[in-house]
């Protein structure tokens, strides 16, 4: 049933919002259009049809008007929600209070005005005036809307902070409500005196309303301003319901028109706008005993909302910067400061222990040089224990001697000064000041309001720090891993297909980046060229001079007659260009595929393990022709004192050059994994192909240095002679 | 692992910086300071005793490599002495024994100043 009602007052208020944009002419409308229906029964019933039952009729009309004032106040109601959301949130008191002036004033005024013009009206018999029967009603609905919106403030304002008692008490209000509206009903109609009955239970609903409105728990949390629009208002809801009360008690027309829309109508507005002048002036009288402690309530209010903010702004916000422009903004308005600003001791982040100005709110730099002069602000600070967390209040400067010599100068925009402490595990990390240039500006409460911001500023400024720190080794970390992607891209992507040799690689660094280099180059006469290369350290220097030599390599290559032209071209491009110390050991093994041969020269790398068959039993040799290491000397030694060699190959020799990495790799009781086992793999098996060679190699180092971290690069070329 | 610390004595003829333990990338600077620091004096005859050092890494090679022509240029040396095998390897892979005098041991790193 309320289902239907409410569609169809929903459908009459589509249509009639649409009629007129505004909802207050709506309002309007809706009250003409449902007045004039009800005049329409009135006439129908009363006026063309004497004759019928008088009280068939009035009972008839009643129902249909109950009906028609029903749909009107649902309507009413859904044209000015009173709250915008279920449940009841502590919020709605406010909004009611918000939202409630601009109706009562509306409404008051167009009740009033429609109230005196019916009593105007000329004094026709109802029944012959249908326009004075149609104000009559439209008076009446004015009522009735004012009086239903006022019960649903009252509804919501008692069940904020509602307990089972409310609710019984709701319940128990709803079934004497519906009690007394029956009887006064059916008293009218039947014309009995019901007015014993009633007195009962008007006492009863009475008692219950008293108990009832001494729940405003709701008043405590309105902020001063908010307290005294509520005054203004509930003094007005106070005035209306005691006006509207006298008014029909003294207005006999608007009486006998409520009582046309209604038999007892008017009884029933009289006892609910009593109720509701009764609350309204409850609610005004415990504002105005609430207005004076308001101002401390108020401030409460605003510590625990600041330092919610803060705890809150501490989980979001990670920029050290943006934290303390916040925190600074925050401090002065929590303790009414002129002006704030933060300082920081960190050693890490300025270089030096000294204190630094961090943040600055209203203050220019140059007021800030004028109270730090002569560092008379820091030995003021400085008479503090490092570990004393108290605050430091100065209420009048110029009463203190310290301040003497600036207080001319600073006048202007500081006399009195909080100084907290920023305090970190017992640890001193700034310091945050709040001036006022008014004397005695900060009370006690602002102190410790500020103490307990400064536990949390702290403990925000080092949760920015660590993220910043995590961020910035995140960083460090992405960088690496480009550099390493950046390294990978220099080692070659595929050897050469040469007919005589087949050629395998390897290439692991031990950190994301490494110092070790293979290539493949063409010389002068076209000849292929492997080339190894070590440099000394590791890590990002050992790979940016790795680049480097990969660039001299290439660049020298296409000039060079043989591998020890080219190694003697490498040291003469590159000594010089590496820092004092560093140094690069290169191997160059050039493919001499008409003779089959491998030429080979070495500028100090690690030596070079050939593999060849000797009376048909494979031997192998660990070849260290003469050679200084690249960049150690200058060309003229270095070119003397390098020898290169020349092996003549058959199908089945093997030859590997490598990296320390793998005859120095450790494992985990620090034995070196040696040559011994190089050679051992290169006997003992004949191989297909140099992967095989190199995997082999590969993987008994892994085996070997199961369970210790890899110490050094490691890079393995193996070549396989397959021609005989 | 990378344990490493050196001694130092000096007297009229030279001065002797004995090496321990590991000498690599991480403990190099070490050496490089000390042995700056004995320039700095003006001492020019310095003897490097490697009697007690297990193992080298290039990088600890590239500290002889730093001082040796500023000390042959005021008539001074580094003189090698008393390398185990295995770090008597890594310089002579690298070419160093045409650049230093490396010898067995401390006497004869004197004698071969006089």
């Amino acid at each position: 049933m309320s289902n239907l009602v409410q569609r169809l007052s929903d459908t009459v208020s589509n249509a009639l919002s649409r009629f007129s944009a505004k909802k207050d002419s709506g309002a309007i409308l809706a009250t003409a259009f449902f007045a004039a229906l009800m005049t329409i029964v009135d006439t129908f019933f009363l006026a063309s049809n004497e004759s019928f039952f008088h009280g068939v009729s009035v009972g008839v009309t009643s129902v249909l008007k109950i009906g028609v004032a029903g749909i009107f106040a649902g309507i009413f109601a859904s044209l000015f929600p009173v709250r915008k959301k279920d449940p009841i949130s502590s919020t709605q008191p406010v909004e009611i209070f918000n939202n409630a002036g601009r109706f009562l004033w509306a409404s008051s005024i167009a009740l009033f005005a429609a109230g005196a013009l019916v009593g105007n009206v000329i004094e026709f018999d109802r029944s012959e005036d249908i326009i004075r029967c149609f104000l009559g009603n439209a008076v009446s609905l004015a009522v009735v809307a004012v009086i239903t919106r006022q019960f649903q403030w009252l509804n919501i304002l008692i069940a904020i902070r509602r307990n089972e008692m409310t609710s019984r008490f709701r319940t128990a209000f709803a079934v004497v409500g519906i009690t007394v509206v029956l009887i006064q009903v059916f008293a009218a109609i039947l014309g009995f005196d019901a007015q014993g009955i009633m007195a009962v239970i008007l006492a009863g609903i009475g008692i219950m309303f008293l108990v009832t409105i001494f729940r405003l728990p709701w008043l405590a949390t309105f902020s001063k301003d908010q307290k005294w629009k509520a005054l203004g208002i509930s003094v007005l809801a106070f005035a209306i319901s005691l006006g509207l009360d006298i008014h029909i008690a003294e207005n006999t027309e608007t009486m006998r028109s409520l009582n046309l829309v209604l038999p007892g109508l008017s009884n029933l507005i009289m006892i609910a706008s009593s109720l509701i002048s009764i609350f309204f002036f409850r609610v005004s009288f415990s504002i105005v005993l609430a207005l004076p402690t308001a101002t401390v309530i108020d401030r409460k209010i605003n510590e625990v909302r600041s330092l919610t903010y803060l705890s809150r702004t501490i989980s979001q916000v990670y920029d050290l910067h943006r934290l303390l422009n916040i925190v600074t903004t925050m401090i002065r308005d929590v303790c009414g400061a002129t002006s704030a600003w933060i300082e920081l001791q960190d050693e890490a982040l300025y270089g030096s222990p000294e204190p630094r100005i961090a943040a600055q709110l209203n203050i220019s730099q140059q007021q800030l040089q004028m109270l730090y002069k002569d560092g008379i602000l820091r030995s003021v600070l400085a008479q503090q224990d490092e570990n004393d967390s108290q605050a430091i209040y100065f209420e009048a400067l110029d009463e203190e001697q310290a301040f003497a010599s600036v207080y001319p100068y600073t006048i202007e925009f500081t006399q009195s000064l909080i100084a907290v402490p920023l305090m970190l595990d017992s640890k001193r990390i700034g310091t945050v000041f709040a001036v006022h240039k008014d004397k005695f500006a900060f009370e006690f409460e602002d102190i410790s309001l500020l103490s307990a911001f400064a536990n949390n500023i702290s403990i925000a400024i080092e949760n920015a720090r660590l993220f910043e720190n995590s961020l910035e080794k995140e960083r460090y970390k992405r960088e690496l891993m480009l550099a390493r992607e950046m390294q990978q891209k220099l080692l070659p992507k595929e050897l050469p297909h040469v007919a005589a040799f087949d050629i395998a690689a390897y290439s692991s660094p031990a950190l994301e980046v490494g110092g070790d280099y293979y290539d493949s180059v063409r010389l002068k006469d076209g000849t292929h060229c492997l080339i190894i290369g070590d440099v000394s350290g590791k890590g990002i220097t050992a790979a940016f001079y790795m680049a480097e030599l990969k660039g001299v390599a290439l660049a020298v290559a296409p000039e060079s007659s043989s591998p020890k032209d080219l190694l003697q071209r490498i040291n003469a491009a590159l000594l010089g260009n590496l820092e004092r110390g560093s140094y690069i050991t290169v191997t160059a093994v050039a493919l001499d595929e008409a003779k089959n041969e491998l030429v080979i020269a070495r500028a100090g790398h690690t030596p070079i393990a050939l593999q060849r068959l000797c009376d048909g039993v494979p031997k192998v040799e660990l070849l260290t022709p003469k050679g200084f290491g690249i960049a150690l000397v200058k060309p003229a030694l270095f070119d003397k004192s390098l020898e290169e060699v020349r092996f003549s190959v058959t199908a089945g020799d093997s030859c590997l050059i490598f990296t320390d990495g793998i005859n120095e790799a450790a494992n985990a009781q620090n034995d070196e994994f040696g040559y011994e086992p190089i050679c051992e793999i290169m006997s003992n098996h004949q191989y297909d192909e140099a992967q095989y060679l190199v995997g082999e190699l590969v993987r008994r180092v892994a085996e070997f240095s199961s369970g210790a971290t890899q110490f050094d690069d490691m890079t393995i070329i193996g070549i396989l002679a397959v021609r005989s | 692992m990378n344990k490493f610390s050196l001694e130092q004595k000096s007297n009229d003829r030279a001065e002797v910086i004995y090496l321990n333990g590991f000498l690599d990338a991480h403990t190099a600077p070490q050496l490089e300071t000390a042995i700056s620091i004995v320039i700095s004096q003006g001492k020019n005859r310095i003897i490097v005793n490697f009697n007690n050092l297990e193992y080298i890494s290039s990088a600890g090679l590239g500290v002889f490599m730093v001082f040796i022509e500023e000390v042959r240029a005021n008539s001074g040396d580094i003189k090698l002495a008393g390398m185990k095998p295995k770090v008597f390897t890594v310089f002579d892979l690298l070419g160093f024994p045409m650049l230093f005098d490396i010898v067995d041991t401390e006497e004869e790193a004197f004698a071969k100043f006089n």
